[in-house]
């Protein structure tokens, strides 16, 4: 009876550390649909009422959920800092210290955004805003994609592993 | 705070600090912090430029430091005014702008890559207009009057002054007066709130071109008394004939040295063909400014 408890623990065990990949790809498929939708509404605003930034990024903090909510609150924050620091450098200090499943890829696409916002007029803005908001979909993209694809390879994966730990160790 | 103080905290740290290393009797004197990108920053005081104690010369980071900083990186909120040269800030100052400019359908598009600020501090001096409007009202009534000087000669000041006395009736009956001011230097509105005393009786429209804005205000306010800065445009004149027609007095500025001077430009020649304003006041730049009412031919 403790032998089977012991194996049924071990294969569980085993499932959940192969499933670990999947459900950070799905952390990180969530964080990117947030900043989509928080890039979406910086337009939106751009667009229709061209607020100054700090008013945009109070927006952010109040209206998205984590992490942009985290981020924009720090960036909020470090505007305090404007004359010492660029706003660009404030925009990716945000970025590294707030903590969120993000990827590099999808970091420096947004840190480049932050090298735009702000510094010069709506169009150009607007035009950075839809390209990030394009490239963090086409990241999304690929993500869902290999979570699918790979997702029950990996539980399969870490499931045969358990199994084979469990064959040596009877 | 003093005005000194609340122009350099536009200022990026390290030229705040070096800011304050001014002498303190020249805090009040300092017209312009002139900030050129690879030469030492400089301050205007009548005229000359000093250089900033310190050492180092104005980096092109300190430059776009400067304007992220007055915009809180909102340069989108400020382009409008940017275009125009300079960007108004709190309190009346404002920053001129220099740098590449990129434009696109012949409209200036953006500023990139800057080269040079002039942060301008803004002065009033309370009470200057006083023997002016006494000069002007000597019959107790207001005459339509042309504010003259060069450039930097202290016409808005002086016209700030006249339009506060007007409204708060500190030299003659207090009239109600319509102000054009259409690069905010005048009164310079922020948040609806005018940042200099222009009176209790003044009514202000800003940013709108000045032949727009005269009818704008005629029709909407009904003055006594319509005020502009900076006469540049034909259209301008036509508005203030029509303003005079409907019984507004009249009080604008004209950037020129001498009534003579007037007479000679093809623009200010039509103003005295019309006959629209009967006192010109020249101000005589030096330390101390002096005015000079000379009656104009009506």
């Amino acid at each position: 009876m403790l032998r089977a408890l012991g194996a049924l623990l071990l294969l569980g065990g085993a499932l959940a550390l192969g499933m670990a990949p999947s459900r950070e790809l799905a952390r990180r498929l969530a964080a990117l649909e947030v900043w989509g939708e928080a890039l979406a509404l910086l337009e939106r605003e751009l667009a229709f009422s061209s607020p100054p930034m700090p008013e945009l990024l109070a927006q952010l903090s109040r209206r998205s959920a984590f992490p942009v909510r985290e981020w924009a609150s720090a960036v909020l924050n470090g505007l305090e800092e404007l004359g010492e620091r660029t706003f660009g450098e404030i925009w990716r200090r945000g970025l590294e210290t707030t903590p969120g499943p993000l990827f590099p890829p999808e970091l420096e696409a947004l840190a480049r955004l932050g090298e735009a916002l702000g510094r010069y007029d709506r169009e150009s803005q607007l035009e950075s805003l839809r390209l990030t908001r394009e490239e963090l979909s086409r990241l999304a993209g690929e993500t869902r994609k290999e979570r699918q694809e790979k997702g029950k390879a990996w539980g399969a994966l870490g499931l045969s592993l358990g199994a084979a730990v469990l064959i040596l160790l009877l | 705070m003093c005005t000194f103080e609340e122009v350099i905290a536009f200022l990026p740290p390290a030229l705040r600090l070096r800011a304050r290393e001014l002498p303190k009797p020249l805090w009040d004197r300092v017209e312009e912090f002139r900030l050129r990108a690879g030469r030492l920053p400089t301050v205007s005081l009548e005229g000359d430029e000093l250089h900033l104690p310190g050492e180092g010369a104005v980096t092109r980071r300190e430059l776009e430091l400067t304007v992220e900083l007055v915009t809180q990186a909102s340069a989108h909120t400020a382009l409008e005014a940017a275009r125009r040269g300079y960007l108004p800030l709190k309190g009346g100052h404002r920053l001129g702008l220099c740098g590449s400019v990129w434009t696109e359908e012949g409209q200036v598009r953006n500023l990139r890559s800057l080269s040079s600020l002039n942060l301008r501090v803004a002065h009033a001096v309370p009470g200057c207009g006083a023997p002016v409007l006494r000069a002007l009202g000597a019959n107790g009534e207001l005459p339509n009057t042309l504010v003259l000087a060069p450039p930097g000669g202290g016409k808005t000041t002086l016209l700030r002054d006249l339009v506060r006395l007007i409204s708060d009736g500190l030299v003659l009956r207090p009239l109600r007066v319509g102000l054009c001011d259409e690069r905010g230097e005048v009164a310079a509105l922020w948040e609806g709130e005018p940042q200099f005393d222009v009176g209790g009786r003044t009514d202000i429209l800003e940013g709108c071109p000045k032949a727009q804005a005269l009818l704008m205000l005629l029709r909407a306010m009904t003055p006594q008394v319509l005020a502009c800065d900076e006469l540049t445009d034909p259209a301008d004149l036509a508005a203030l004939t029509h303003c005079a027609n409907c019984g507004s007095r009249l009080l604008a500025t004209v950037h020129a040295g001498s009534v003579e001077e007037l007479a000679v430009r093809p623009l200010y020649r039509e103003l005295l063909d019309r006959r629209l304003f009967s006192r010109a006041v020249v101000i005589r730049r030096g330390a101390d400014r002096a005015f000079r009412v000379e009656a104009l031919p009506c």
